[in-house]
C-alpha cells in the first residue's frame, strides 16, 4: 500500500510537469515566473453572496496587437494619399545584420507591403514581398514566404483582397511557427516592427492630413502598448537585445499616459440567423494637440532607429 | 496494480503532449474551416492550453467601421471551445453558448471599442485541449 502511495505521487509530480512543461503554448515563461501563470477568480463565498462558478484565468498566455494592414485601411479610408517617401528602403533588407534588426525589419517590411497592396501600387507591392522573403530567410521561416505563397502574390497582384488575404496569411503562419519553435521573442519583434511602422504611417500622414479616425486610432494605442511591454516583450526581456526595444517603447507609453480615453456602454444587438452582433458601446478619446505631437514624434524617432542600418 | 497505473501516467503524459502537437496544426484547420477571402487575418494565432474550467482570455481593440469574424477551434472538431467578448467593464457582448457554441462570429463594430475576448471548453466534449481563437476583419 505504502509503494503504492509513493507511485501515485509520483503520477501526481509527472503530471504536474507535463502540464507545466507544455501550457501556455502561445507564451514563454516570464522572468522569475513559473511557467504558468494561474490567476484563480473563483468567488468566496458568503451568506449573501451567489456563489460564482469556479474559474481559473490563464493569464497572458494570448496578447493582441493590430495588424498593420487593418492600421494602414483606417488611414486610407482617412482620405490620405499614398507616399513612398514614408516607407523604408526596400534594398537595406540585406543591410541588417543582428537578429533583432532582422526581426523588426520584418515586421516594418511586412507594413511597407500591406501599405503599397492597400493603395494598389502593385510595382512596389513585389519590392517588399522581396524584402520580407530575404528577412523570413534569414530567420530561417521562409515557409510564410515560400515559392507556392510568392507565385500566389504575384498572380493576384491586380487583385487587392486576394492579395490582402495572402499577406495577411503569410504573417500569421509566420506567427504560428514562432510561437511553436524556441524563438518566441522573435515573434513578438515582428510584431513590434510592424505596429511601429503603422504608426510612423498614421503620424507622417496626419502631418498634412490629421483626421479624428487617425487621431482616435492613435490614441487607442494606449492599450496596445501596454499590453506589448507588459504582456509581451516582458515575458523575452533575457533575450539579447530585446531589453533595449522595451526601454524605447517604454519612452512612447510616458507620452501615452497623458491620453484620456473614455467609454460608454451601449446594448448590442444580436442577429442569430445572420451570425452577427452589433457591437454600439461607444468610446472617446482625448488628447491635446501637444500630447499628439509628443506621440508622433516619439514614435518616429524609435522607427529611426529600428530601420537605420 | 502497479502496472496500471504506470499505463495510466504514461497515458497521462501521452495526452497532455498530443494536445501541444494539435496546437501546431490547429490554427490552420481554423483558418481554412471559419474564414473566406473577403477577411483578412490580423496576423495573429491566439493561443492556450486549458485544462478542465480554465479560461484564457486577452484584449483587442475593435475599430468601428469594420467587421470582424472571430473563430474559435480546439481539437479538430468544431465547436468545442466556447467563447465570449466582454467590453472593458465586463459587460457581456456576445456568448457563444447562447448561440449552440458556434464555432465563429461576425461584430459589426459602429465606435472604436476595447474589448476582452475569452475562451473556455465545451465541459461535456472536452477535458483538456489547445485553444484557438482566430481574428478576421473587413474594412
Amino acid at each position: 500500500m505504502k509503494s503504492n502511495k509513493s507511485i501515485f505521487k509520483g503520477i501526481s509530480s509527472l503530471a504536474v510537469c507535463s502540464v507545466l512543461l507544455t501550457a501556455c503554448p502561445g507564451g514563454d515563461t516570464p522572468p522569475g515566473g513559473d511557467g504558468v501563470q494561474i490567476e484563480d477568480t473563483t468567488k468566496v463565498e458568503t451568506k449573501d453572496s451567489i456563489v460564482a462558478p469556479p474559474v481559473q484565468k490563464v493569464d497572458g498566455a494570448m496578447f493582441s496587437i493590430p495588424s498593420p494592414i487593418q492600421l494602414g485601411g483606417i488611414i486610407q479610408k482617412s482620405g490620405a494619399a499614398y507616399n513612398a517617401d514614408i516607407l523604408n528602403n526596400p534594398k537595406s533588407s540585406e543591410s541588417y545584420v543582428d537578429l533583432v534588426a532582422q526581426s523588426l525589419n520584418l515586421g516594418v517590411y511586412g507594413a511597407d507591403l500591406g501599405y503599397c497592396a492597400l493603395y494598389d501600387k502593385q510595382q512596389e507591392s513585389i519590392k517588399y514581398m522581396r524584402s520580407a522573403q530575404k528577412l523570413s530567410d534569414v530567420l530561417g521561416i521562409s515557409d510564410a514566404f515560400d515559392v507556392a505563397t510568392i507565385q500566389s502574390i504575384e498572380k493576384n497582384l491586380d487583385n487587392k483582397d486576394s492579395l490582402l488575404y495572402i499577406i495577411s496569411n503569410s504573417y500569421r503562419k509566420a506567427d504560428d511557427y514562432l510561437q511553436t519553435s524556441d524563438r518566441k521573442h522573435i515573434g513578438a519583434l515582428v510584431i513590434v516592427g510592424g505596429w511601429i511602422e503603422s504608426l510612423y504611417f498614421s503620424g507622417e500622414l496626419s502631418k498634412t492630413n490629421k483626421s479624428d479616425d487617425i487621431v482616435e486610432m492613435i490614441g487607442m494605442q494606449k492599450h496596445t502598448i501596454n499590453t506589448i511591454l507588459d504582456k509581451m516583450l516582458e515575458r523575452y526581456i533575457a533575450e539579447p537585445g530585446v531589453e533595449q526595444v522595451y526601454n524605447d517603447l517604454d519612452e512612447i507609453r510616458m507620452a501615452f499616459e497623458k491620453v484620456n480615453i473614455k467609454y460608454e456602454f451601449v446594448a448590442p444587438e444580436t442577429d442569430a440567423a445572420g451570425k452577427v452582433t452589433t457591437i454600439k458601446s461607444k468610446t472617446s478619446v482625448e488628447m491635446t494637440d501637444e500630447v499628439f505631437n509628443e506621440i508622433v514624434e516619439k514614435i518616429s524617432a524609435v522607427r529611426t532607429k529600428i530601420t537605420t542600418i | 496494480m502497479k502496472k496500471f497505473i504506470a499505463l495510466f501516467a504514461l497515458l497521462l503524459v501521452a495526452g497532455v503532449y498530443e494536445s501541444k502537437a494539435q496546437c501546431d496544426t490547429i490554427a490552420n484547420y481554423c483558418h481554412k474551416n471559419n474564414f473566406t477571402v473577403d477577411y483578412v487575418s490580423d496576423g495573429q494565432n491566439y493561443r492556450a492550453l486549458l485544462f478542465g474550467d480554465q479560461e484564457a482570455e486577452f484584449e483587442t481593440t475593435f475599430f468601428g467601421g469594420v467587421t470582424y469574424r472571430v473563430a474559435a477551434c480546439t481539437g479538430f472538431s468544431q465547436g468545442n471551445l466556447i467563447f465570449s467578448i466582454k467590453d472593458e467593464n465586463n459587460n457581456v457582448l456576445f456568448d457563444s453558448m447562447e448561440q449552440q457554441n458556434a464555432p465563429y462570429w461576425d461584430f459589426k463594430v459602429e465606435n472604436t471599442v476595447n474589448v476582452k475576448v475569452s475562451a473556455k471548453l465545451d465541459a461535456l466534449e472536452a477535458a483538456s485541449g489547445c485553444a484557438t481563437i482566430l481574428i478576421g476583419f473587413k474594412q
